[in-house]
């Protein structure tokens, strides 16, 4: 059987291998721009603030958008937190409720976010609670609208996987207390969940950029906001120095996430 | 088995329902108000949406150019989906990283990255000596291949984990009942391959027609509805219009999702 | 680990306890080296004025928007825009220290808006994108057919360059405050040749080559000739052009108003006015500009048929210009 298979395994496979290249050339070259120091147009400006020589085009990504940086670790932090505490407990008792009509409805509710364009939520979000735009913990909603289902997917899946609902049952049976179940049961079982959720929350929230441009303003701006600034206002190797930051930063957290088998995903 | 007597209860999703409630449902229904409202303007923005020929013709080519493109990245990565699905080969976890991490990149940054390779600067017409790719990120074309770009990862990891169920034995069943490939290919490959492909459809029809970092950089003079909305909302501010766009873009995605979802347990 | 997470935690925490900022919207970077400004004054002060991409159409409806809880303390605009601004009430009178200096056509009365810097709509071209075609040296000329797809000049519903332009151009062709057709034809007849209505900023794309020619500040050109060394000329087109004053003003109900109005007195010192003018925009100080920068502007001769528009009549005019040019030529 597999030996009929093979040649369409093949020619699949070198087809993959084809479009990961086309995807992981552009990166590389941009990462590549960021380091070699290139003559490139443009810098006059920010070697005014920076200074010249090697690593200019960090140091003005550090001193001019640092505050970005700043912005873009607490709210991923936040609302990665916020994702778990509500989306873990939620998840759960859903996956636990079986198949309730209001566990299926639930679901549903928690799911709904992602079914809708972010630029869309932004709008009905700013419209619903108008003059709140550029707040933090406006900002911070609308990352957790895009995190917190999928911390309850995860967590949910988890549970179901592991047939949850009938461990816990044959616990209680035995005699084990509320504390007990959740400590000796529930806990070890959706440890790798939870750290599976909250690598998938930081890295969808620290990547997040087209809900954030319509609800930051300059001082609540996250990192990928000031990413397009340096796309629209800054030389090549600036604009190349700080998406090599952005990818420093969200690399890692996808390899973690894809090593406990989640994959974060960002809308485009 | 009887029923546990205690029933497990549904409380602890009580806030994060409250909260989707009141930082998404609620804003849609307020949204759905003001796409029907007046305002200052002669008619409700959802009747201007459909009445004034540019914003119809954004819309439009919002909808076609996202199914084209969606259609284009599916049939391009079934292939690599079927491999990465069935497959046991050295190095299929490298793969999948290397689709997860352009996965997780954001709109604007690919538009960026469409930019430092087929701008007029570019990296691509200066490496191959190919002046015609010349400033081809700002045609349709170079949209398209940026577009390209967010949904290759979303087709091909939709189809492989979707492919995971796929029953190879009846593939082989075929054969021996005397199919030819071809027969093998269309009457019961691509028929097991087919819920597959339409989620994969609907995944990558539903970030594309939301795309709006994308558009935001490359889009010169094709329409596209994301990057009218932004105008609607930020510049002009057409509250009745932008909000009537927004709800387009929400309809239209969610449908489509939900229909492509369909068929699948 | 857990003490990286601390630290990191503890320095978003007290970057967010940092009062000492002042929000200006339209803040761009490489438009007037408000990059440069902002940095020193960041340098001499320690408070952070931050970056911001909107344009001066995009920051007075920002304004407008937030009007019930003001978000912002000030905002920089093409003159037009920001007396729009100041009529629709978003500003609150302040006069700097050094108002005197301002002459007076360049200010309002009470304060509401004031010219920090001018420059005057040009012609920044890009010598080898434009490759063999010749030079333009009048208006008309853009109109040729050898200029298709060569010509750029910003959304005017967006930005306030492109709006003073679209209003001069008007005022040229013989049209006035109230009359837009003579511009708005021609506008349609230059429209074959434009490759599209950026909303950001170009001036990288300018530079890089990526547009052969930007109607647009003539500092702007200036900058990437003798600054970024670019392959770049600035035209003055021989029929005459506008100048374009770009004020500031102080927005109604400012959070950080003390450390607006340090800010808005340190913005008309010969030092500030003198990190303007490297980006060759005119200070409004006189005195300020340093003869070797002076030099390197197009000679006086060609500035003769400058046409000074006045502001009150242009700001009355934009609501209705951007929305007669969206319906005209953006949106067809």
């Amino acid at each position: 059987m597999a030996r009929r298979i093979r040649p369409m395994i093949l020619g699949g496979a070198l087809s993959a291998i084809a479009l990961a290249v086309v995807l992981v050339t552009p990166l590389v070259i941009v990462v590549g721009a960021a380091f070699v120091p290139t003559a490139s147009l443009g810098i006059s400006s920010e070697e005014w603030v920076a200074g010249a020589g090697a690593g200019r085009a960090f140091r003005y990504v550090l001193d001019t958008y640092g505050h970005h940086l700043a912005v873009s670790f607490e709210v991923a932090l936040v609302a990665g937190a916020l994702a778990i505490a509500l989306g873990a407990p939620a998840g759960l008792s859903i996956a636990l409720a079986g198949r309730r009509r209001a566990a299926r409805v639930l679901e549903t509710l928690l799911t709904l976010p992602l079914a809708v364009p972010g630029l869309a939520a932004a709008v009905a979000l700013l419209g619903a609670y108008p003059g709140r735009g550029g707040d933090l913990g406006l900002l911070v909603v609308g990352h957790v609208l895009y995190t917190l289902p999928y911390a309850a997917r995860t967590v949910g899946e988890a549970a179901r996987a592991q047939e949850l609902d009938r461990v816990l049952e044959a616990a209680r049976t035995l005699g084990a207390g509320r504390r007990h179940r959740f400590r000796l049961v529930a806990w070890p079982a959706l440890r790798r969940a939870l750290g599976s959720a909250a690598l998938v929350a930081l890295a969808v929230s620290w990547g997040e950029f087209n809900v954030t441009f319509l609800l930051a303003t300059p001082s609540s701006g996250t990192f990928p906001t000031a990413l397009y600034l340096t796309y629209t206002t800054n030389s090549f190797p600036v604009a190349a120095a700080a998406t090599t930051l952005l990818l420093a930063g969200l690399v890692p957290l996808v390899l973690l996430a894809l090593k406990v088998g989640a994959e974060p995903e960002q809308g485009a | 088995m009887a029923k546990s007597a205690k029933s497990s209860s549904l409380a602890p999703a009580a806030p994060a329902a409250l909260f989707v409630g009141a930082a998404f449902v609620w804003p849609l229904v307020r949204l759905c108000a003001a796409a029907f409202a007046k305002g200052d303007e002669a008619a409700p923005g959802i009747v201007r949406l459909f009445t004034d020929a540019y914003d119809r013709r954004a819309l439009g080519h919002s909808i076609v150019f996202s199914a084209l493109v969606a259609l284009a990245s599916v049939l391009l990565c079934l292939p690599g989906a079927i491999a990465l699905a069935r497959g046991r080969f050295a190095g299929r976890s490298l793969l999948r990283a290397l689709f997860a991490v352009p996965l997780s990149l954001s709109g604007v940054i690919v538009g960026f990255l469409a930019v430092a390779m087929l701008g007029n600067a570019g990296a691509l017409p200066s490496l191959l000596h190919a002046s015609w790719l010349r400033g081809s990120a700002f045609t349709v074309g170079g949209l398209a291949a940026a577009y390209l770009y967010f949904e290759i990862p979303r087709a091909t990891l939709t189809m492989e984990a979707a492919l995971a169920a796929v029953d190879e034995g009846l593939l082989e069943a075929a054969r021996t009942l005397g199919a030819r490939p071809w027969q093998v290919a269309r009457f019961v490959l691509l028929p097991l391959c087919a819920p597959a492909m339409r989620a994969a459809f609907g995944v990558t029809f539903a970030a594309s027609l939301g795309s709006f970092g994308v558009a935001l950089i490359l889009a010169a003079r094709y329409s596209l509805l994301p990057v009218e909305l932004y105008r609607a909302f930020t510049g002009t501010l057409d509250d009745s219009l932008a909000a009537a766009m927004a709800l387009a873009l929400a309809v239209v995605a969610a449908v489509v999702l939900m229909a492509a979802h369909r068929g699948r347990r | 680990m857990k003490t990286a997470f601390i630290a990191i935690t503890l320095i978003s925490v007290s970057a967010f306890a940092a009062d000492d900022v002042v929000i200006q919207y339209d803040c761009i970077p490489n438009y007037a080296n408000w990059g440069g400004v902002t940095a020193l004054y960041k340098k001499k002060t320690g408070v952070t004025v931050p970056p911001d991409p909107k344009g001066s159409s995009v920051a007075m409806a920002a304004l407008e928007k937030e009007k019930a809880a003001p978000r912002a303390d000030c905002a920089y605009y093409s003159g037009a825009i920001g007396v729009a601004a100041a009529q629709k009430g978003l500003h609150q009178p302040y006069k700097p220290a050094g108002w005197d200096k301002i002459p007076a056509g360049l200010k309002d009365k009470d304060g509401l808006w004031w010219t920090v810097h001018t420059g005057t709509i040009a012609l920044v071209v890009n010598t080898r994108a434009l490759g063999a075609t010749p030079l333009p040296k009048t208006w008309d000329d853009l109109l040729k057919p050898e200029y298709k797809g060569k010509v750029t000049y910003d959304d005017p519903t967006w930005g306030g360059t492109g709006f003073t332009f679209v209003y001069g151009i008007n005022v040229l062709k013989g049209g006035s405050a109230t009359n837009w057709k003579p511009g708005l034809a021609w506008l349609k007849k230059l429209d074959a040749n434009v490759t599209r209505y950026p909303r950001e900023s170009i001036y990288n794309d300018v530079l890089r080559g990526e547009v052969a020619i930007w109607i647009n500040a003539d500092g702007n050109g200036y900058k990437m000739k003798w600054v970024d060394k670019g392959p770049v000329e600035v035209v003055i087109p021989k029929d005459g052009t506008v100048s374009m004053p770009l004020v500031m003003g102080m927005v109604k109900g400012a959070p950080h108003a003390a450390a607006t109005k340090k800010y808005f007195d340190w913005l008309l010192t010969p030092e500030a006015q003198g990190e303007f003018a490297r980006s060759f925009f005119r200070p409004v100080v006189a005195g300020t500009l340093p003869a070797e920068l002076a030099q390197k502007f197009l000679p006086d001769a060609a500035y003769a048929g400058v046409k000074n528009l006045p502001l009150a009549e242009m700001a009355t005019a934009s609501d209705g210009l951007k929305k007669a040019w969206l319906g005209e030529i953006g949106k067809k």
